[in-house]
């Protein structure tokens, strides 16, 4: 029995590896038209698309969105979920509830939405990435929250304070010199995880700003008529950077919160 | 002398009313136990001495000082929390240092208060230690420590030993109550445990359903019970009805069950063997008398004869063990302070 689930685990492994190393072939590969393996390698694509400035551009674009979006994002939850958690219950409900809407509600659905609301005067603006980085926030709401929920669970936050009170110690003073640096790897984990996923983000970015503010999705989409080497070599550039924030996300998440 | 005055207390948690009138006194040096059940009220009754839980009614005075209006920093306490709510991303050390932050102390004051207080709980060799690296025993000390480096009037402590084990908990029981005298403190305790309260409180004060059933040394409490409430909560005394062992009288009779003696003339009750079983040093033998279960212990040397199932015995006791509770007997809360001598 262990044999036959080694093969079939090595078979499993082996179809999910199949894309990858597709694409590794055809990022690096030449002339591969005909055969079922290209005739030559070379590193002319992904040269190409690391040193084009469009790319780096590009990148740059992306990284900037999505660093304000998760920026907003943990000023507005962390201490959302920490006044949840702690003080009012009945919002901490509401809460769990509200963050899942960006997902429960289709991304064109929202997009249409954003568009009418940021097309009046006080609130123009379309077109601009301060629409994308707005939108992008609540994106972020759900891995921050279940991220900095799960720490929160567990940790005697009342006990914490209320010892901090009779210390004569504001409850701030300790939420901010225990509760956070006790929660800071769960913080770490939903910057990393929304991240993931902003990086990967197409919908918002193609609708609300297209190619005025091209991000690493627009210029993959942009490039996918270009060259098959090309866009496998911009592929592969995201699924590492991806593949590393999951890793790095893994090895947060084993760091538990000290009881 | 009354140090701590706890006077006609309530307090609701929404609309439920959880202290009913609570009136306690607490002597200077004293080490006081608030013991009941689960929900009884206790822990509270200690956070509202603390200041952490609002009273709806009543009073709390400190040493003469009202103290109920004070926020918590400014009544002069301290507590020892039941999962000692050490700051886990702070060192022994930090931790002690960390609760004199608001005293305005310059630091070499304040390291050379947290050192002695690490000497007083030895534990200066683990002061820079975090919790987690830590035993359950070590931790509990850190977090006396950290109580007792505020230098507290009074201290309290919520179920500080729960956590622990029975052996290190007994131990720890010596230790405390041995720190308690040495340092003169006057220290409420809050516990479940009956044989943590007799073993460690010079008065007991024994909670119902928010209310203080009875409040006295731990001794009359076990064999002066005011209720029956006390009488089962402490122990496992025999309650009978009061005409079994004393025909036309009401209410009920306390017997501890080593205090029954086989007698051969003159017996109180007679008794029928329903089971033994060994329980360590003695046995505990299960009978039946006038329809009542009965406990009796006896102590058991080894290979000692046992009574055998169907077996009838003669049951004495000294008049004093015997304590008869009125029908209608009311809580007594006496107001007598002075601590054990």
């Amino acid at each position: 029995m262990p044999r036959l689930s080694s093969v079939f685990l090595t078979l499993a492994a082996a179809l999910f590896a199949l894309p990858f190393v597709t694409i590794v072939l055809a990022a690096f590969g030449t002339g591969w038209s005909t055969g079922l393996l290209p005739e030559g390698l070379d590193t002319a694509a992904v040269a190409g698309v690391l040193t084009d400035p469009r790319f780096q551009a590009a990148l740059g674009r992306s990284l900037a969105v999505s660093g304000a979006a998760l920026l907003l994002s943990a000023v507005l939850m962390v201490p959302a979920i920490l006044a949840g958690h702690i003080y009012w219950p009945a919002l901490d409900r509401w809460l769990a509830r509200l963050v899942v809407l960006p997902y429960a509600v289709p991304g064109v659905v929202l997009v249409v939405g954003y568009l009418r609301v940021f097309s009046h005067p006080a609130l123009a603006l379309n077109g601009t990435p301060w629409i994308l980085v707005l939108a992008y926030v609540p994106l972020c709401f759900p891995m921050f929250y279940v991220s900095i929920k799960g720490a929160l669970t567990g940790l005697p936050i009342a006990d914490w304070l209320d010892a901090g009170r009779l210390m004569g110690l504001r409850d701030e003073r300790i939420l901010a010199r225990v509760v956070l640096p006790m929660i800071a790897p769960q913080i770490l984990l939903g910057v990393v995880l929304g991240l993931g996923i902003l990086l990967g983000e197409f919908v918002y970015a193609n609708m609300l700003v297209g190619g005025r503010f091209e991000t690493l999705q627009i210029y993959m989409y942009a490039k996918r008529t270009e060259s098959g080497a090309v866009t496998a070599a911009i592929i592969l550039f995201y699924f590492l950077t991806i593949l590393s924030l999951t890793a790095a996300s893994v090895a947060l998440s084993r760091q538990r919160p000290a009881r | 002398m009354t140090f701590l005055t706890v006077d006609r207390v309530c307090a609701e948690y929404g609309a439920t009313r959880v202290l009913n009138d609570v009136t306690a006194h607490v002597a200077e040096g004293e080490m006081h136990v608030l013991l009941g059940p689960s929900g009884c009220g206790k822990t509270t009754l200690l956070r509202a001495i603390s200041g952490l839980q609002a009273i709806s009614g009543g009073s709390i005075a400190l040493a003469g000082r009202r103290i109920d209006a004070l926020p918590p920093a400014d009544r002069g306490l301290a507590m020892v929390f039941q999962h000692y709510a050490l700051f886990p991303n702070m060192t022994v050390r930090q931790n002690l240092a960390f609760a004199l932050g608001r005293r305005g102390l310059g630091r070499a004051r304040i390291a050379d208060n947290v050192d002695r207080m690490l000497e007083v709980v030895d534990l200066t060799p683990r002061a820079d230690a975090l919790p987690a690296a830590l035993s359950g025993g070590q931790k509990q000390r850190v977090a006396l420590a950290r109580a007792l480096v505020l230098e507290p009037r009074l201290l309290l402590l919520d179920e500080p030993l729960s956590a622990l084990d029975a052996q290190i908990r007994k131990r720890l029981q010596l230790e405390l109550k041995r720190m308690q005298r040495q340092l003169g403190l006057t220290a409420i305790l809050v516990t479940h445990d009956q044989d943590e309260a007799m073993r460690m409180g010079d008065r007991i004060s024994i909670l119902n359903a928010g209310r203080i059933v009875q409040s006295d040394r731990a001794e009359t409490v076990f064999h002066r019970p005011a209720d029956t409430f006390v009488a089962r909560f402490l122990g496992e005394a025999n309650i009978l009805p009061a005409h079994l062992i004393a025909p036309g009288r009401a209410g009920h009779a306390v017997i501890h069950p080593a205090a029954f003696e086989i007698v051969t003339d003159l017996p109180l009750l007679e008794a029928e063997v329903v089971d033994t079983e060994i329980m360590g040093q003695l046995v505990r033998i299960h009978c039946r008398a006038g329809g009542e279960a009965l406990r009796v212990d006896r102590l058991a040397g080894y290979g000692a004869e046992r009574p055998a199932p169907g077996d009838r015995l003669q049951l004495g006791a000294r008049p004093d063990a015997v304590h008869f509770i009125a029908p209608t007997s009311s809580p007594s809360v006496p107001d007598n302070t002075s601590p054990d001598p």
